[in-house]
């Protein structure tokens, strides 16, 4: 038994039904409560019924091979990935392949699926604020931020780079730069505090 | 792997940078991949074909509104243009080097103002974009024109379309023939 599908399209301006209304969605000119032009396009998913809650089957001959963890529930099929008996609660499909719950956890925190996957951090852009702002907002820092960066290059150089863009490309120019940027900035200092003229003092 | 290089995804040109951040659109073999990149992370939301309902397109005032800004402000430089520009030249005319550096300021200012008056007006009007699945819709980013919309429901419609027709004739391939009619799609 399936649940009938939802057929109401709430307006995202307003949360009006716009299937509410006399017109056929497809055909809708407009949102009939606060009349911003709308176009729905629909796909034959919309008409299809809620598929039916899963259900475990409980053991019912002695010997049949069992959840392993739910020992009362029949097996279903094995995990794919570390090939325990799972009942079906708990078989989990991830694009067709078949995982426990603690396979997908694991799976989902060493990033070994990339369908689980939903965020990464973009080292490359951290490195370059660290390179780039103190140039702007507190040039003393330079030092220390060129040294930070150099420190997050090494220390993230192996992360999962961007799917975007290339994030082991821009780390090495930024590695560039901030050695560059080390060198200039504390040879400044020792201009500023200990350079030629404190030299000539001395000297006096 | 960069997605531009692999050969299971390609690039939608639409999204593209916003006030907030970036957002690109990719096409893999069973689902669109939005990548976000806001500030210091990277965000990813997959949204597969045989999950699609709808897509929700609905105009917006954004164009409408930033024409008005720049108008407003374009027409406020021609008025003082008109009341200063004849005496900052001298004899009216441009005459020498100081001249036609009061000219080329001036021609900075209209330039700054009215080129993005002219590329809003020629990108076409402004909408958002919804996608509806059954447990959510959800706005996509970055996706601000209608003529972008209308490419990405021309590029997805087919996909989609096709995708659902697979999942449904697998389920009533699988199903009782009484069901047949009626079936869904497993999951």
């Amino acid at each position: 038994m399936s649940v009938p599908a939802n057929r109401s399209v709430p307006c995202p301006r307003c949360a009006a039904d716009l299937a509410g209304g006399p017109v056929e969605l497809s055909a809708l000119p407009q949102c009939p409560a606060c009349e911003v032009e709308t176009r729905v396009v629909l796909f034959p998913a919309f008409d299809w019924p809620f598929a039916e809650a899963v259900r475990a089957e409980l053991v019912v001959l002695t010997g049949e091979a069992t959840c392993f963890y739910h020992p009362q529930k029949r097996a279903h099929v094995p995990c794919d990935a570390c090939g325990r008996f799972l009942c079906a609660l708990c078989d989990l499909d991830v694009n067709g392949a078949h995982l426990c719950p603690q396979c997908l956890e694991t799976g989902a925190k060493k990033s070994r699926l990339p369908e689980l996957e939903r965020e990464r951090t973009r080292w490359d852009r951290i490195v370059s604020t660290l390179l780039f702002a103190p140039l702007v907002l507190c040039w003393v820092l330079l030092p220390l931020t060129s040294l930070v960066a150099l420190v997050v290059i090494g220390w993230k150089w192996k992360a999962p780079p961007s799917l975007v863009s290339n994030t082991r490309i821009s780390l090495g120019v930024y590695a560039a730069v901030a050695v560059l940027q080390f060198g200039g900035s504390v040879f400044m200092w020792w201009l500023i505090f200990a350079g030629p003229h404190t030299l000539t003092t001395t000297v006096q | 792997m960069m997605l531009k290089k692999d050969a299971n995804f390609r690039r939608l040109k639409v999204g593209g940078l916003g006030p907030l951040g970036s957002a690109s659109y990719w096409l893999a073999k069973d689902h669109l991949l939005v990548v976000e990149v806001i500030s210091y992370s990277e965000r990813y939301r997959r949204f597969y074909f045989r999950d699609l309902q709808a897509v929700i397109v609905q105009q917006t005032g954004a164009r409408k509104g930033w024409n008005i800004g720049f108008g407003v402000a374009l027409l406020i430089a021609l008025v003082i243009a008109l009341v200063l520009l004849p005496g900052a030249l001298r004899g009216g005319f441009p005459s020498g080097g100081d001249d036609y550096g009061v000219i080329g300021i001036w021609s900075a200012i209209f330039l700054v103002l009215g080129l993005p008056l002219l590329v809003n007006t020629l990108r076409g009007p402004t909408c958002t974009v919804h996608l509806r699945t059954a447990v959510q819709t959800q706005k996509l980013r970055n996706l601000t024109r209608w003529r972008k919309a209308e490419l990405l429901v021309t590029e997805l419609g087919p996909l989609v379309q096709s995708a659902q027709a697979a999942s449904a004739a697998a389920s009533v391939a699988s199903s009782d023939p009484a069901d047949a009619a009626t079936a869904a799609p497993p999951g």
